[in-house]
């Protein structure tokens, strides 16, 4: 933990911590062989090729600007209302969510794209980043998404159950948020005033516009939950289908091009490389027998199932206040996931709820990525103006959290019904 | 999904690492575009032809290595690994540039043992003679592609190490 | 004496029957047979995908580690030779005569160095199932996706000239519910452990397997030189033939239990005609001369081999 917070890099400091770890164990050149041994597997592994196609599936529809269409038609219908523009944002961030994996590129491009008429409106800058950081969140949960890959791999889960898995949960975030901004609205009017109204046959005229996300979607996640494709088949046709797209709109100069693919390479490349630290890790917590001694510790505490699961997820909202979503999953998981199963709860349900409680990591201070990329594009609003826009939207972020929790079967319906 | 946490460096680069840059950079990209493809025609061919590309999931699994690695100098050159900057903030000048070195000097390490380790396994490789179940395609050269981009990463960890060592000595 | 604990690297789930009638009951004759100066820690996950399992013993991170030969094409050769067709149906006849033509014939090409070898195995004779049609004949397979995984059995594939896709065993469910695949080629058990009579509909049992799988179970040359002369004589007393019966014996079992899976799940079962196996003989006979010549230019006469392999599994 040291290593990380004087600023290595968190794959360099797992690695480090793990390979330390096993060299206590099992010796020098065992674990010499091993750094090798997990950099080989983990660079040549068919199942992780679904990791860079989503990648570049998400780049491919940024730079091919659906965003764009997708905010027009949300505000059209929305837009009149108080607070309506935000609202849209919401709805627009998750509609984005669903043809792009990962969160970041989701409150990225939302801020691009909603930001302006947000202000022109005379939107406060609290309300509207704080409904762009919450609202871009959701590119994690709704599926494709990058985290659930990785936990599914992690914890070899079908990734599939786990993408249908997170779109209730990621429907009503999408309506919580929306919901947020009619309270907040209600009670101080001038935070989110009305925009013009569109003209209905001008709004149906809208809706044509995202019938390209509309297309993704439903053949890239429709086609795994109805077992016409594996998950990685799929990633291959999303990213071939927004390329067509961005083609199509001729968005893509070659060199555009160039930089969507090296882009998506290096994501990758970083993501890999915190894999290899986080497998190291898990490789060192497995041979300690880890989850063992915790899960023996726990019965001797003798807490119901529910307390350990909260206890847990306690240490999650604390680990996601300093932690990065993607390597405070891969830290974690291995020490929990075998306690959580022994406690007899699903893995896929736990997928999701984990999702959401890195969803609320996101934008919680300190370190707040979600936050961290608005100001990369708005250097001008001050970050605790973005904190405080969140408040709102992180209480009810836990309250999703909790409804979550006991009623598991908002995440469990629709993976039941898949082959 | 960029999850890092730029750290923007203002310094003139050489040509070499510019060339270096751009030839991975290409490989990186075509071998990215090439993996799209090729999945693309799996499932394509499989659907209307019945029959899927033969030796795509080997041929996928080589490419997977050589985009993460043909990648990963790129990420050590633009200084995109995700770190927690948590204290990094609060400390003086004097103890960032100390941090800055000790961190660049453990990844440089870290590097270069994976570099060191990876050499032997795909000599190892070599002799064994594995290859692959289908195409009957050797994986050692693989390994030693692996093994040169961790050794230009370290290459690339040990110049930014001797460049942030000098900008104090210009202070 | 004292107390050695040795690390075993397992990569199936414990409901497996390799795990649950062969490798755990083999760990606890360990124990037994040492006077439980020996442990053998199962770990909770495996430290290396499936086919590092050889490297996990070579390199000392596992003390004990099992895997499929096949799994790292290009290493081993010899370990072929019980891969072919036709060879047997069961398959602890077949993983003793295996022990024995290892230890007479094949050990001298060296293929295990670098670890010592606890014990070899063969599951039961690989069959033919699909989604699509019942087979009658090799023709009826064409134009059929059939996943199988490394080793002679990509042979087998080419020779019956049909698309074979090469995933692994643990991904079978997702590829055939999903209709990435119309078919499998596989041993009994393997439809009811990896839940497959679901999403098969035939299945044509092949006399003598249509191909089979190599195993092994090996242990780091260093935790075996670490241990006592007695600890060692009590680990080969429960390995080498002996754990070639064990594992036979629960992979006749797990095969019994598969036919009754498929047959509770309402599936069409044949077994091959005379003319479908004269046909297959036909077609498959120049595997066996490849296989043959590459163990030759291991210095291993391979027709001698098959030939105390096929006689020693007849007379068990
Ligand atoms: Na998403
Ligand atoms: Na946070």
């Amino acid at each position: 933990m040291v290593v990380m917070f004087i600023g290595v890099p968190i794959a360099f400091a797992m690695g480090i911590v793990g390979f330390f770890g096993l060299v206590g164990m099992i010796g020098w050149d065992p674990s010499l062989a091993m750094v090798a041994g997990v950099t080989m597997e983990t660079g040549l592994d068919y199942g992780l090729s679904v990791v860079p196609l989503f990648i570049l599936m998400g780049n491919f529809v940024t730079h091919a600007g659906l965003s764009d269409e997708l905010y027009a038609a949300s505000n059209a219908w929305l837009g009149h209302r108080r607070g309506g523009l935000a609202m849209a944002t919401a709805l627009a961030c998750g509609g984005f969510s669903a043809v792009c994996g990962s969160s970041l590129a989701t409150a990225a491009t939302m801020t691009k794209v909603a930001m302006p008429s947000m202000r022109k409106y005379g939107y406060a800058d609290s309300l509207a980043t704080g409904v762009i950081a919450a609202g871009g969140t959701l590119g994690i949960l709704i599926p494709p998404s990058v985290i659930l890959v990785l936990y599914g791999i992690m914890t070899q889960q079908d990734i599939g159950k786990l993408f249908a898995a997170g779109i209730i949960p990621g429907i009503i975030g999408i309506f919580g948020y929306m919901a947020t901004v009619w309270v907040v609205t209600t009670i101080n009017p001038k935070l989110g005033p009305k925009a013009e109204r569109v003209p209905m046959l001008e709004r149906f005229h809208l809706l044509k516009g995202i019938w390209s996300i509309v297309v993704l979607f439903v053949i890239v996640i429709g086609g795994i939950y109805l077992g016409i494709f594996t998950p990685t088949e799929a990633a291959g046709i999303g990213a071939s289908g927004a390329f067509v797209f961005a083609l199509g709109r001729r968005r893509l100069s070659w060199l555009t091009l160039y930089r969507v693919l090296v882009e998506s390479a290096q994501t990758t490349a970083m993501i890999f490389f915190i894999l290899i630290g986080a497998i190291m890790f898990s490789n060192f917590v497995n041979i300690a027998g880890l989850p063992d001694d915790l899960a023996n510790f726990v019965e001797t505490l003798g807490w119901s199932p529910l307390a350990v699961l909260f206890a847990i997820l306690g240490i999650y909202l604390i680990l996601g206040a300093v932690l990065e979503s993607l390597s405070m999953i891969l830290l974690t998981i291995p020490i929990f996931y075998p306690i959580v199963e022994g406690l007899g709860f699903d893995l896929i349900w736990f997928g999701v709820i984990v999702v959401v409680v890195t969803e609320i990591s996101l934008i919680t201070p300190p370190i707040g990525l979600n936050v961290f990329v608005i100001r990369s594009v708005l250097p001008e609003v001050p970050t605790g103006t973005i904190f405080k826009g969140i408040i709102p939207f992180f209480i009810v972020d836990v309250i999703r959290l909790a409804l979550l929790v006991f009623v598991p079967g908002l995440v469990l319906l629709l993976p039941s019904y898949m082959p | 999904m960029s999850e890092t946490v730029e750290n923007h460096e203002r310094v003139t680069l050489t040509r070499w690492e510019l060339g270096l840059d751009k030839a991975l950079g290409l490989l990186a990209a075509s071998v990215l575009m090439l993996l799209m493809i090729i999945t693309f025609i799996d499932v394509l061919g499989r659907y209307l032809f019945s029959a899927p590309l033969p030796g795509a999931f080997e041929l996928t699994e080589i490419m997977m290595a050589m985009l993460i690695f043909a990648g990963l100098p790129l990420v050590s050159r633009a200084n995109q690994h995700v770190s927690v900057n948590l204290i990094v903030g609060i400390l003086s000048p004097k103890i960032l540039h100390l941090q800055r070195l000790i961190t660049q000097a453990i990844m440089a390490v870290v590097l270069a043992v994976m570099a060191w380790r990876m050499w032997i396994k795909a000599a190892e490789m070599l002799e064994q003679g594995d290859e692959t179940a289908y195409l009957l395609l050797p994986i050692a050269p693989v390994a030693f592609f692996m093994t040169l981009m961790m050794a230009f990463s370290t290459l690339i960890i040990a110049i930014q190490f001797v460049r942030i060592y000098r900008t104090k000595e210009k202070q | 004496s004292a107390k050695t604990t040795l690390r075993l690297s397992n990569w199936i789930p414990p409901k497996h029957p390799i795990a649950a009638d062969m490798i755990f009951p083999w760990a606890k004759k360990v124990e037994k047979a040492s006077n439980g100066r020996i442990k053998v820690n199962i770990l909770k996950k495996a430290l290396g995908k499936p086919p590092a399992a050889f490297d996990l013993a070579k390199d000392g991170i596992a003390d004990i580690s099992w895997g499929v030969h096949g799994y790292t094409p290009g290493r081993f050769a010899v370990t072929q030779l019980v891969e072919l067709p036709f060879l047997g149906d069961d398959a602890e006849a077949l993983s003793v005569a295996y022990w024995r033509v290892h230890q007479k014939y094949l050990a001298a090409a060296n293929e295990h160095s670098g670890v010592k070898l606890l014990g070899l195995m063969t599951h039961g004779p690989g069959h033919i199932y699909n989604s699509k049609r019942a087979i009658n004949m090799p023709a009826d397979l064409e134009g059929l996706k059939i996943r199988v995984g490394g080793g002679v059995v990509s042979d087998v594939g080419k020779a019956l000239n049909i698309v074979t896709m090469l995933k692994p065993a643990t991904k079978s469910y997702e590829i055939l519910s999903r209709g990435v695949a119309d078919g499998i080629f596989f041993p009994k058990e393997s439809i009811r452990s990896f839940k497959l009579s679901k999403v098969l509909k035939y299945a044509t049992y092949v006399p003598g397997g249509l191909y089979n799988t190599s195993f092994f179970l090996v242990m780091s040359e260093k935790a075996w030189n670490k241990l006592s002369a007695e600890d060692q004589q009590a680990v080969m007393s429960v390995s080498g033939e002996e754990f070639a019966k064990l594992a036979g014996k629960g992979w006749n079992k797990a095969d019994r239990a598969g036919v009754a899976a498929m047959q509770d799940a309402g599936m069409s079962l044949q077994t091959a005609s005379s003319a479908m196996m004269a046909e297959l003989r036909n077609k498959l006979s120049d595997i066996e001369a490849k296989v043959v010549a590459r163990a030759k230019a291991k210095g291993i006469d391979g027709a001698a081999v098959l030939k105390m392999l096929r006689a020693e599994a007849a007379s068990y």
